[in-house]
C-alpha cells in the first residue's frame, strides 16, 4: 500500500492533483458561463442572479474560500511540476525537437500550459479586482443601485456595460479567453489521461471532447464582451 | 548521396559538448543510418582522429541498444523503428544532418553519443519482475489467460528500454517505459503477487532518478520503436490509484 500523503507527493500525485483541481476548476467555469450566458439578455436577469448569490451570505464566502484554494493548488502544483520538468533536461537539444506525429499532442499549446495558464492566473486577479471590488470602474458606477423584486442591490450590469464599451476590455478579454481555450484543449484530456480514466477507445473521443470543450467555452465567454460592445454603441 | 553530418562530440561526462560538422560522400541509398556512421568513422580513423563513439548491438531492432536523436527527433524520422532500421533512403542528397544523444539528466554523457541508461535497468530492478520459485516448466495452459489479456501484455512486453520515450519527452519523463513494465505484468497472473508493490516501487525509483512528469503530450509513444501505446501510462497511474487504496499484497 502507499500511504495517501506519499502518494500525492510521488510524480504521479501531483498529477492527481492538477487533474482533480483541474476538473474542479472547469466545473466552476461552466457554472460561472452558465450564470454568465444572462449578460446576452437585458440585464434584468443578470442582476437578480448577481443579488441571488450575493444574498447566499456566508454560503458563498466558504465557496469562494474553496475556490481560491483550489486554484491556488492547481497553480502551485504545476510551478512544481514545471521546475521539475524543466530540470530533467538541463542540457537542451540543439536541434529543435520534432514531433513524429500520430498518436502525438505535442503543440506548443501542450507544451505551453505553464504559460497560457500563467495568462489565466494574472487575468484572474485583474478580473476579480474588476468585476468584483470595481477597481476599474468608475465612481458613479460603483455607486449605481437598481431595484431587485422590490430591494435595493448593486448594479452590476452597469459595471459590465461600462468595462465593455471601452475597446481595451474587449480586446483583453477576448484575448485571455483564448488562452483559456488554448488551455482547456491540452488540460481536458490530459486530466482523464492524468487519473488514469482513458485506454485506448476512450483516448481519441477524449481528446476530441477536448477541443469542443475547449471551443464552446472560450466562445461562450469571449462573445460576451464583444456582444456587449456591439449592442452598446449608440448608448 | 552527399551528406553533411553535424555530430555532437563530447570528451566525458562533465566536459562541455559542442556540434561538429562531418561532410560524407557517396552514401548508398540502401545503407542503413549505422552503416553509414560506420564508413564515416573508418573515414575519421584514416585520417588518424578520433571516431564518433555510438552505440548499437543486434542492428535488427529487437536489442534496444542503439538510440541516436536525428534532427530532433528519437531515432530519425520514421515512425516504429529503432534508429538501426533507419535508412539513408529516408533522407536526400545534399542534407545536413544533427545527429545528438538522448538528452536527459538522467542519462548522463559517457562519450560523443553515448549516454548511461543505468537509471532505467535501476527501475526495473525496484519491482520490474516477478518473484517464482524456480521448478520444473509448467504445462503450457496450465495457468489460463484471456487472449485479449495475453495479447495486451505482450504488447507492453515489447518494450526494449532503448528510451526513446524519454529524449523525445520533451519532460524527459521516463513515464512510458515504467508504465509498459507495470501493464506488462499487471495484466498477467503471475505478476499479481506484487502487482501494488511493483507499481510503487517503479514509480520511487522513477522520481528518485529525476526524470521529468508525464505531461500527457505523447510524444513518447510517438518516438517509440515498439508503439507502445499511452494508454499504458494510463494504466499506470490506474496500478498507483490502486496501490493507494489496496492494502499489501501478500508477501
Amino acid at each position: 500500500m502507499v500511504p495517501l500523503k506519499k502518494a500525492l507527493s510521488s510524480s504521479l500525485g501531483k498529477k492527481y492533483l492538477m487533474a482533480v483541481s483541474g476538473i474542479a476548476l472547469m466545473g466552476f467555469i461552466v457554472t460561472h458561463l452558465l450564470g454568465n450566458l444572462q449578460l446576452y439578455g437585458d440585464g434584468v436577469a443578470f442582476n437578480v442572479y448577481a443579488k441571488g448569490l450575493h444574498d447566499l451570505g456566508p454560503l458563498l464566502w466558504v465557496a469562494e474560500i474553496g475556490l481560491i484554494g483550489i486554484f491556488l493548488l492547481h497553480v502551485a502544483v504545476a510551478i512544481g511540476l514545471q521546475g521539475r520538468n524543466r530540470g530533467a533536461r538541463s542540457s537542451r537539444y540543439v536541434h529543435a525537437q520534432k514531433s513524429k506525429e500520430g498518436p502525438s499532442q505535442m503543440s506548443a499549446l501542450s507544451k505551453n500550459m505553464i504559460v497560457t495558464g500563467g495568462v489565466i492566473f494574472i487575468f484572474v486577479v485583474v478580473h476579480v479586482l474588476h468585476m468584483k471590488y470595481g477597481v476599474f470602474s468608475s465612481e458613479a458606477v460603483n455607486a449605481a443601485q437598481v431595484q431587485v423584486k422590490g430591494e435595493d442591490a448593486y448594479d452590476l450590469y452597469g459595471r459590465v456595460v461600462e468595462a465593455f464599451k471601452n475597446p481595451a476590455w474587449v480586446a483583453f478579454y477576448v484575448g485571455v479567453m483564448l488562452f483559456l481555450g488554448g488551455h482547456l484543449r491540452h488540460g481536458f484530456w490530459s486530466a482523464f489521461q492524468s487519473l488514469g480514466a482513458l485506454n485506448h477507445r476512450l483516448e481519441r473521443p477524449a481528446i476530441a471532447a477536448g477541443a469542443i470543450v475547449a471551443v464552446l467555452l472560450a466562445a461562450g465567454f469571449l462573445g460576451i464582451p464583444i456582444f456587449i460592445f456591439i449592442t452598446n454603441q449608440g448608448a | 548521396m552527399n551528406l553533411t553530418l553535424r555530430v555532437w562530440k563530447q570528451d566525458g561526462p562533465d566536459s562541455a559538448g559542442r556540434l561538429v560538422d562531418y561532410p560524407v560522400t557517396d552514401i548508398d541509398p540502401n545503407a542503413s543510418f549505422l552503416e553509414m556512421m560506420d564508413i564515416l568513422n573508418e573515414q575519421i580513423m584514416k585520417e588518424g582522429n578520433d571516431p564518433i563513439e555510438f552505440e548499437s548491438d543486434c542492428r535488427e531492432g529487437i536489442c534496444g541498444t542503439c538510440g541516436l536523436v536525428i534532427n530532433g527527433q528519437a531515432h530519425g524520422p520514421k515512425r516504429a523503428v529503432a534508429t538501426c532500421q533507419l535508412y539513408m533512403r529516408d533522407f536526400h542528397d545534399g542534407q545536413v544532418i544533427t545527429v545528438e544523444p538522448w538528452r536527459a539528466d538522467s542519462f548522463p554523457v559517457i562519450k560523443d553519443l553515448v549516454v548511461d541508461r543505468a537509471a532505467l535497468d535501476r527501475i526495473i530492478s525496484a519491482g520490474g519482475y516477478i518473484s517464482v520459485r524456480t521448478g520444473p516448466k509448467p504445462d503450457a495452459n496450465a495457468t489460463p489467460i484471456a487472449k485479449d489479456k495475453a495479447d495486451h501484455a505482450f504488447d507492453m512486453a515489447a518494450c526494449i528500454g532503448c528510451g526513446a520515450c524519454v529524449a523525445a519527452c520533451p519532460n524527459a519523463s521516463a513515464s512510458l517505459f515504467t508504465s509498459a513494465k507495470v501493464s506488462h505484468m499487471a495484466l498477467l497472473p503471475q505478476g499479481q503477487v506484487e502487482r501494488s508493490r511493483r507499481v510503487k516501487r517503479m514509480v520511487d525509483q522513477m522520481d528518485h532518478e529525476g526524470f521529468g512528469n508525464c505531461s500527457n503530450i505523447g510524444e513518447c509513444s510517438a518516438a517509440c520503436p515498439k508503439k507502445i501505446p499511452l494508454e499504458s501510462i494510463a494504466r499506470m497511474k490506474r496500478e498507483y490509484l490502486r496501490a493507494v487504496v489496496i492494502p499489501n499484497d501478500a508477501s
